[in-house]
């Protein structure tokens, strides 16, 4: 495929509106121009004092919009509270500035570190919370936060007025005029702006992006969704505190007012005006929302109502924002890899990754076993006291008519739920009870019945998702880039393609995975749950929505895997597949095993004819 | 005691109003999965259309046919203003953004609200504005030996004539089936032959015009009004219809009247100034142990 229409199809993925529109410009001269003219701003002869601290305020809200990007862009949480984190940082630092007397620079980590911690305690007990739940929390949080500075508590806030003379920081020389506070803003988002590039293309970063697009598949597959959601509010809460220090020194004092619910909603619109997930949209979204203002500043009256009508046309006409995140192709990811250095010998393509497989000599011995599982919803019992036995290096069917409990048993066993009674055992280790990113480091990977894949991720990086729990790349490995996260990146790059191509999607790996056509998502995410490494792969009725030609392959795909040394689980409806590949089939009916045997046999059990035929007298 | 029965009749006139505001949200959302920012702001614009009335043009009108018909009279045209601004902000602002997702609405819902909240400012200035005194009714009668004004009565006769107006539509008509019904999944509603913009049209024009009339008596109950208190309002009254379960009519009324309540029990007697901290909490607490509401049932996600 050529590298114009990978593009075109990248950005075409993003929002159907802008489908395959071509890039007005390139983005690495944009960021050149854009650095360049950041750097001479205040050193041209024209600018005043004035516009060199509108200058400052962008890089304010540029910082802040990078902070909430964080945790709405990249993991997709609504947080309508943001400012919150800001006020603590600006609060920490004017309170332990005038009190104690410790300079402002030295209060930078702190306030980092007040904001964050901050972040954790009030985000730990809410973080299960979804969508707008979690948006109306992070409002309640913000709110709280400004009542509580009004009110001056133990007279540590000083109450409607703030607190005023705070310190200017001292770094060499002090910091005092419009052109040091500008200079030092934009050096410190340089330098934060370098990290945050580094996370987006990282182990870390993509664990984000898979949270935001679908949080369930993303836990299903091995991310600890709730440790990454948390610490993106930390990191963002901290970032919003580095804000909020900078900003006390300058003005060199702090009020509730500037902490207001309006304050959160300018961020929201920053980050979603510039783009979810992109640096420099959301530094363009920080650049509209400081502008703006002053462009009409003559009209003072009206500015603001210009400013919602402006939001609202931004949604209608471009939702996607200024400059929508564009994906990284593979290339891309092990360029960043190699970087001055060279390539690393581990990290060609075209060396064959290790492909484990397991002992043949304990096939037949048992792998999964489920004991007397139960689970009801309400009154109604989905799995009532199921036994099952799974066996090494064999593919097992689970058949049975709708409402049989069979997508319920998959749920117990890749941990989505918990039973109420009985247990599982895996490789004679329980794991009913683990939560699924745990299940899946154990070996069990899965497909879901309704596709979920990513889709604004490249087929690449949704295989890259199966990868995650193989790895152990952090949050100071991948912004420091150390080796250890170098040889792993490239390992797991390496692994993705060898899954990717296991599957016939080789070609693919660039494209988005929206882009592909049904029956290929299905292989894609066969693949993705490869590339987990599992010893048990569990697919949930794989053949639907393929044709006969399409299942044939499948079936030959399956017996591959199984070649190789996998045990495979799974429930299918199409009798043609189960027969093509099965060697154990399992047969359900209202939440309980009634047969089980080789298809043959199977075909003539009364009961099962009576499960799925009804019985004769009716 | 007598303080504790004034303070519970205070609560309930102001939970009236967020109940009435909770209706608009908690039905809005029902629909259309979408917190509507601008509700808020709608309430407030309600409330300075009955100013312009009271004061103005219609102080003939006060004057002709008695401070309580021209109540009634700026009632009924602040709910057919504010009904007509709600249909046209879902029009403008809603209906084109719909397809590009609920970030997208999010950010054009709080666009609109900035917009209405300024456009206040710009018609009647920054500073807030008292209704005169001449427009509000200053009876006073004892009850049991607790003063009640004629106002509060007044007050929360209406509100809970117009909640139990809607809790009959929507629970026991069939256009209120076709509203629970788009509530419940928008597409099969559609197959079903329900015409779904026609519940949308309804909802957002029945919303606002509740929030609108509960504005006016917000303005005449406090004598005062200012063009950003659409923000506060709003977020209490989002809050009652969390505390009563999103999306539940009945829930909307009782989150609304519990959150007055207990608000003006916590100002009358732990602290005024702590009260809408303490409302938060409880509001998170909610979402924490019971994020359904009072009344709201649980919904498992399907994997």
């Amino acid at each position: 495929m050529n590298i114009t229409k990978s593009i075109m199809d990248r950005i075409g993925g993003i929002s159907p509106k802008s489908g395959g529109a071509k890039p007005r410009f390139d983005r690495k001269t944009f960021t050149l121009v854009s650095v360049t003219l950041l750097v001479l701003f205040p050193l041209l002869p024209f600018i005043d004092n004035y516009w060199i601290d509108v200058g400052f305020y962008f890089g304010i809200y540029a910082l802040l919009g990078l902070s909430l990007n964080i945790v709405l862009g990249e993991v997709g949480l609504f947080d309508l509270g943001h400012t919150a984190f800001y006020a603590i940082g600006a609060y920490a630092t004017a309170i332990l500035n005038t009190k104690f007397h410790i300079p402002i620079l030295a209060l930078l980590p702190l306030s980092a570190l007040a904001a964050g911690l901050f972040a954790w305690l009030v985000t730990a007990p809410v973080i299960h919370l979804k969508g707008d739940y979690l948006c109306i929390v992070t409002i309640g949080i913000g709110e709280i936060v400004r009542l509580t500075m009004i009110n001056n508590p133990f007279g540590l806030t000083g109450g409607p007025n703030g607190i005023n003379g705070i310190d200017t920081p001292n770094l060499i020389v002090p910091i005092i005029s419009s052109r040091q506070f500008y200079y030092l803003i934009w050096a410190i988002i340089g330098i934060i702006a370098f990290g945050l590039v580094r996370l987006q293309r990282s182990r870390v970063g993509r664990a984000w992006n898979y949270i935001r697009e679908d949080e369930t598949a993303a836990e299903a597959l091995g991310v600890d969704v709730r440790h990454y959601k948390l610490a993106a509010f930390v990191l963002g809460a901290a970032l919003a505190g580095i804000a909020g220090n900078i900003y006390a020194s300058k003005q060199m004092s702090v009020s509730p007012e500037s902490f207001t619910f309006m304050e959160s909603s300018l961020l929201f619109c920053i980050v979603l005006l510039g783009g979810l997930g992109s640096i420099p949209g959301t530094m363009l979204g920080a650049l509209a929302i400081t502008v703006f203002p002053e462009i009409f500043r003559p009209f003072a009256k009206y500015r603001l109502m210009f400013f919602g009508l402006a939001l609202l046309l931004m949604m209608i006409f471009r939702p996607a924002g200024f400059l929508p995140r564009l994906r990284e192709s593979g290339e891309t990811l092990r360029a960043a890899l190699r970087g001055k250095r060279r390539l690393p010998a581990e990290a060609k393509k075209t060396d064959k990754p290790e492909v484990r497989s397991p002992a043949l000599a304990d096939q037949g011995s048992p792998l999964l076993e489920v004991r007397g599982a139960e689970l009801s919803f309400g009154g109604v019992t989905a799995v009532a006291g199921m036994d099952a036995d799974i066996t090494k290096g064999r593919i097992t069917a689970l058949i049975g008519p709708n409402g049989a409990g069979k997508t319920t048993l998959f749920n117990l066993i890749t941990g989505i739920y918990k039973p109420q009674k009985g247990k599982i055992n895996f490789k004679k280790e329980k794991i009913s009870g683990d939560s699924p990113h745990a299940i899946v480091r154990k070996g069990i990977a899965r497909t879901f019945q309704n596709i979920r894949i990513f889709p604004t991720l490249t087929c690449l990086e949704n295989v890259l998702c199966g990868q995650h729990c193989r790895g152990s790349a952090g949050f100071v490995s991948s912004i420091f880039r150390l080796p250890s996260q170098r040889k792993e990146e490239a390992t797991m790059l390496t692994y993705a393609d060898h899954c990717l191509e296991r599957v016939g999607l080789a070609e693919s790996a660039d494209r988005l995975a929206s882009f592909l056509p049904y029956g290929k998502r299905r292989y894609l995410e066969i693949a993705r749950a490869l590339a987990a490494q599992p010893d048990l792969i569990v697919l949930d009725e794989p053949s639907s929505g393929l044709n006969d030609g399409e299942t044939a392959d499948l079936a030959k795909l399956l017996l591959s895997l199984l070649a190789d040394g996998l045990s495979i689980l799974l429930i299918e409806h199409d009798m043609s597949l189960v027969d093509m590949v099965s060697d154990h089939v399992i047969v359900m009916q209202s939440g309980r095993k009634i047969a089980e045997g080789a298809m043959c046999d199977i075909r003539r059990d009364p009961r099962v004819i009576e499960a799925y035929l009804g019985s004769e007298e009716d | 005691m007598s303080t504790f029965i004034e303070q519970l009749i205070n609560g309930l006139t102001i939970g009236s109003f967020y109940a009435l505001v909770a209706l608009g949200y908690s039905m809005v959302y029902g629909v259309m999965k979408l917190i509507n920012f601008a509700h808020g702001d709608l309430f407030a614009f309600g409330a300075y259309i009955g100013y312009t009335i009271l004061t103005s043009a219609a102080g003939k009108v006060t004057a002709s046919i008695g401070i309580w018909g021209g109540m009634a009279f700026t009632a009924g045209i602040v709910a057919i203003c504010v009904a007509i601004a709600g249909v046209l902000v879902e029009r403008i602002a809603y209906r084109p953004v719909y397809p590009s997702g609920r970030l997208s609405l999010v950010v054009s819902a709080l666009g609109v609200a900035i917009f209405i909240q300024n456009s206040i400012m710009a018609i009647w200035g920054s500073r807030p504005q008292a209704f005169p005194a001449s427009v509000v009714p200053s009876l006073r009668f004892s009850l049991l030996g607790i003063p009640v004004t004629a106002l509060q009565v007044t007050i929360l006769g209406i509100s809970f004539a117009l909640m139990f107006a809607i809790w009959m539509i929507v629970e026991k008509s069939t256009f209120g089936a076709a509203i629970r019904a788009t509530a419940l999944d928008r597409e099969t509603a559609t197959l079903l032959g329900i015409d779904v913009r026609k519940v949308i049209f309804f909802v957002f024009a029945l919303g606002p015009g509740l929030g609108g009339v509960a504005g006016l008596m917000n303005g005449l109950y406090y004598r005062a009004i200012s063009f950003n208190m659409g923000w506060n309002y709003g977020l209490k009254a989002f809050t009652a219809t969390i505390l009563g379960g999103i999306g539940n009519i009945p829930g909307a009324m009782i989150g609304g009247l519990l959150l007055g309540i207990v608000e003006s029990l916590l100002s009358g007697y732990v602290s005024g100034a702590w009260k809408d901290v303490f409302v938060f909490l409880l509001l998170i607490a909610t979402l924490i142990f019971r994020p359904t509401g009072i009344l709201g049932e649980k919904t498992a996600e399907k994997v």
